[in-house]
């Protein structure tokens, strides 16, 4: 198996040749942004088929952890690479032919790099780094457009994302200050059992900082903004890459570090207000993007909301069903956002004219992120619904089923007026139509016969449960 | 409470909480940048003051092989040293935007920038 | 009006909370060093040759995340050139400069940039190393900006010496990976500790990186002063 130290290594030594290559040849940083995505999910695909249920640990540095800084791969990070470099690799396919400056591939890859970083290191230190690679590049990338709105996003996302990373930085020292080291493995089993106090101020500092990458209120008041005002492609990225790495380093945290009650509960009220607030602020949209960006938001609420879940039911389902959630919306957004494209002049929610083709993949998409019988999503929320009735918490299930009545009513509303509309003639993008076919294939296959998806998802769920296996491969004999 | 940990721990405090409330009270987006750099600032002290060991001093042997005996936590300079720079990016960036909002809107009041409502 | 006030409670109660939290926790000054400070304390010099141990841990112990920062450094210069694309500076807004400044920065600027490099050549032994050397560069090439009528810096040597220093710096991990079976591995001779040869791959790691921070941000400098590219 390749060295997954790669995935890193390339994707920095690429990035910072991107200057020189893009003077070589016009078109070759957007084949490059193409050819890592691959090179990346190559890597991820291998280890995850190949490798036993025990953590990979690759040092750097040429110390062991926790002298040097380690990445910890296990198959709950490579659940999570695979479904970011699927997804940056459909983006960067769609969009392979179009002309851009080399420096916004450059962007893209540190994006990516960001993102891989997060979700394959096991140092709390170096995620921060990596984080703030990942918060600068969308901090650049949502004002890419360069345009009125897309920099008032991008610039009330960088006055709160800055805060949030600031406050992140202080909670990693904190436990630094608390447990004398900066690896994930040693400070998770110096953690455990009696916490004092001043490890929950370090918790609550971490989350600030995630909220505003995960999009949970109270720190969401950027991502409306940022969806309406970005190009499509970043907003494809917003919702199914960035807001997922966030997640993973939430999930990370939440359960590996801390695993307390408090956390849980705070998650669980945050997630339901996020839900609740923006699957209304949705229903009241007059832009089509601005509600698909409150519908992205909910659906992060609902994720964080249903992994929360664990901490008052210990029903590890309660994983399992978020994992589906975050996969589910990841493909089923970045379809939706992507084929934003083929119907430019469908922008208002309510009218507008697009063609039969845009149609259908909108509609697709639409009923995997709704959750309707037969595609991915129906699995991913039909498994919230249950665990909240199998654990007996009625009133937040009779809430849940009305906000997925919501959700639906303000898709359908956009379905049953691409039915209606005008058909305009658009010139596709034969790369995209081939990539949105792909997707829509998989979300509906897999809403048939959702077997390949519960299996990866149980493989990951397992290593994420299994703590001590994680602990004492890397801070065993200690 | 003594004096030290009033100045050492005070101040940097101090300083992120007014960075904090430059950030929620200006209506000036260059002044928002300017209370992030300060509260960056305030967090980098911070740091390195919870770092301090009494009687300790820098953890360079300069006179080698003679090793002192006390020196002072080595880690948090280190981290410090990243999060500065990580700082600088992110004004840097800030920087740029908001020459473009200024170019863009021909403010830099955020009252002005209510084009995306609810 | 009464917002700012409620804001200001607020935060001041929490600032209070959090001084009180931390300085009931860590006492200023009683620490005693454990874990992996006490490790690398003890054992940097050994390791890794360099008397300076905050530069170990930096280059090469937790060299993984001068990489990263290095990165995002990188990536803000590039952001901030993207986001500038196309804007245009209307007018110089620089005084113009007088003989005196002329001249005198003329003859200031070599020797800064002596000293920058100074700083950075000798990271593993002074306080310093590459972060600090490089900005005193790129100080040296503001001086010129301000104090030159005209000064013709040709943002192609800056972005090339950029992605070769930055490259280089990958590409001695990857060396590192090939020799010593570990990214960013030291796999030069640690020699005697005190001697501007010795401490393996860390002046070499900072010499790339003074080289890298002093183009970057002298190129940042000069997309302020003269706008973006042409888009």
């Amino acid at each position: 198996m390749v060295n997954s130290i790669l995935i890193i290594a390339f994707l920095l030594l690429f990035a910072f040749l991107m200057p020189l290559l893009a003077l070589l040849h016009k078109r070759l940083p957007a084949v490059v942004a193409l050819l890592l995505p691959a090179f990346n999910l190559y890597v991820g695909v291998t280890h995850f088929l190949k490798m036993e249920f025990i953590p990979l640990i690759i040092k750097t540095g040429g110390f062991r952890p926790p002298f040097g800084i380690n990445l910890a791969i296990d198959h709950f990070s490579l659940f999570f690479l695979i479904l970011v470099n699927v997804v940056a690799l459909f983006i960067a396919f769609s969009y392979l032919l179009e002309e851009q400056d080399y420096k916004f591939h450059m962007l893209f890859l540190l994006n990516l790099l960001g993102a891989s970083g997060i979700i394959l290191t096991g140092d709390l230190f170096n995620s921060f780094v990596f984080l703030e690679i990942f918060a600068i590049s969308a901090y650049a990338l949502a004002a890419s457009k360069r345009e009125k709105h897309a920099l008032e996003g991008a610039v009330k996302y960088l006055v709160v994302g800055s805060i949030g990373s600031s406050f992140y930085l202080l909670g990693v020292f904190l436990l630094y200050k608390v447990t004398g080291s900066l690896n994930m493995a040693f400070i998770a089993s110096s953690l455990q059992g009696e916490k004092s106090g001043i490890v929950y101020l370090a918790g609550m500092f971490m989350l600030f900082g995630l909220f505003v990458e995960t999009e949970l209120f109270p720190l969401n008041t950027w991502a409306p903004d940022v969806y309406q005002g970005a190009y499509n492609r970043i907003a494809a990225q917003f919702s199914s890459i960035i807001s997922k790495a966030a997640i993973y380093l939430m999930f990370r945290i939440v359960f590996f570090l801390f695993d307390d009650p408090l956390f849980y509960k705070l998650l669980i009220v945050m997630g339901i207000i996020t839900f609740v607030i923006a699957e209304f602020n949705a229903l009241v949209q007059k832009d089509l993007k601005r509600m698909l960006g409150y519908s992205s938001i909910g659906q992060m609420g609902l994720s964080v909301l249903a992994f929360a879940l664990y901490g008052i039911t210990s029903h590890p389902e309660a994983f399992f069903t978020a994992l589906l959630l975050v996969v589910n919306h990841a493909i089923s957004k970045a379809m939706i956002f992507t084929n934003l494209e083929n119907m430019p002049e469908y922008v208002q929610v309510d009218t507008g004219k697009a063609n039969p083709f845009s149609s259908l993949m909108f509609t697709v998409g639409a009923l995997s992120v709704m959750g309707f019988p037969f595609t991915l999503g129906f699995w991913a929320k039909i498994e919230v619904l249950g665990i909240l009735l199998r654990s007996n918490i009625l009133w937040l299930f009779f809430l849940i089923l009305i906000l997925f009545m919501v959700e639906a009513f303000y898709y359908f509303r956009v379905i049953s007026n691409l039915m209606r509309s005008e058909v305009v003639s658009v010139k596709l993008n034969p790369l995209l139509t081939i990539s949105l076919v792909v997707f829509a294939l998989f979300l509906l296959y897999q809403g048939f016969y959702p077997v390949q998806t519960f299996i990866w998802t149980n493989k990951a769920l397992n290593a994420f449960l299994n703590k001590a296996i994680y602990i004492s491969t890397i801070a065993g004999g200690l | 409470m003594n004096i030290e940990s009033l100045i050492f721990y005070g101040v940097p405090i101090y300083l992120i909480f007014m960075g904090v409330l430059v950030v929620l009270t200006t209506k000036n987006l260059f002044k928002m940048l300017l209370g992030l750099s300060l509260m960056n600032s305030g967090i980098n002290v911070l740091i390195v003051a919870l770092g301090y060991v009494r009687g300790g001093t820098t953890p360079i042997f300069s006179e080698y092989p003679k090793i002192y005996e006390k020196v002072v936590d080595p880690v948090p300079p280190a981290l410090v040293l990243t999060a500065i720079v990580i700082g600088l990016a992110f004004l840097g960036l800030g920087l740029s935007i908001v020459i473009r909002i200024k170019e863009k809107y021909g403010t830099v009041n955020v009252e002005k920038l209510k084009e995306l409502k609810w | 009006m009464i917002r700012k006030f409620l804001y200001f409670v607020i935060l001041l109660a929490f600032s209070f909370f959090i001084y009180a939290v931390i300085s009931a926790y860590f006492p200023f000054g009683e620490n005693t060093l454990t874990g992996v400070a006490k490790y690398y304390v003890d054992n940097g010099v050994k390791d890794l040759g360099g008397i300076n141990i905050i530069t170990s841990i930096v280059t090469v112990y937790r060299g993984f995340d001068t990489l990263g920062e290095v990165t995002v450094l990188f990536l803000s210069v590039t952001a901030l050139a993207f986001t500038l694309l196309g804007f245009k500076v209307e007018r110089r807004t620089l005084p113009n400069p007088t003989l005196i400044m002329e001249t005198g920065g003329r003859y200031l600027a070599p020797l800064i940039m002596l000293l920058g490099a100074y700083i950075f050549l000798h990271g593993h032994l002074t306080p310093g190393g590459g972060f600090p050397g490089g900005v005193i560069i790129a100080t040296a090439f503001l001086l010129l900006f301000v104090t030159q009528k005209v000064y013709k810096l040709r943002k192609i040597h800056l972005t090339v010496t950029e992605a070769l220093a930055g490259s280089l710096y990958v590409i001695v991990g990857l060396v590192g990976l090939y020799y010593v079976r570990s990214f960013l591995g030291n796999f030069l001779q640690t020699g005697k500790p005190g001697y501007i040869v010795s401490a393996g791959i860390i002046p070499i790691i900072y010499l790339l990186i003074g080289f890298k921070v002093g183009s970057e941000l002298t190129a940042v400098l000069k997309n302020l002063k003269e706008g973006g590219d042409e888009h």
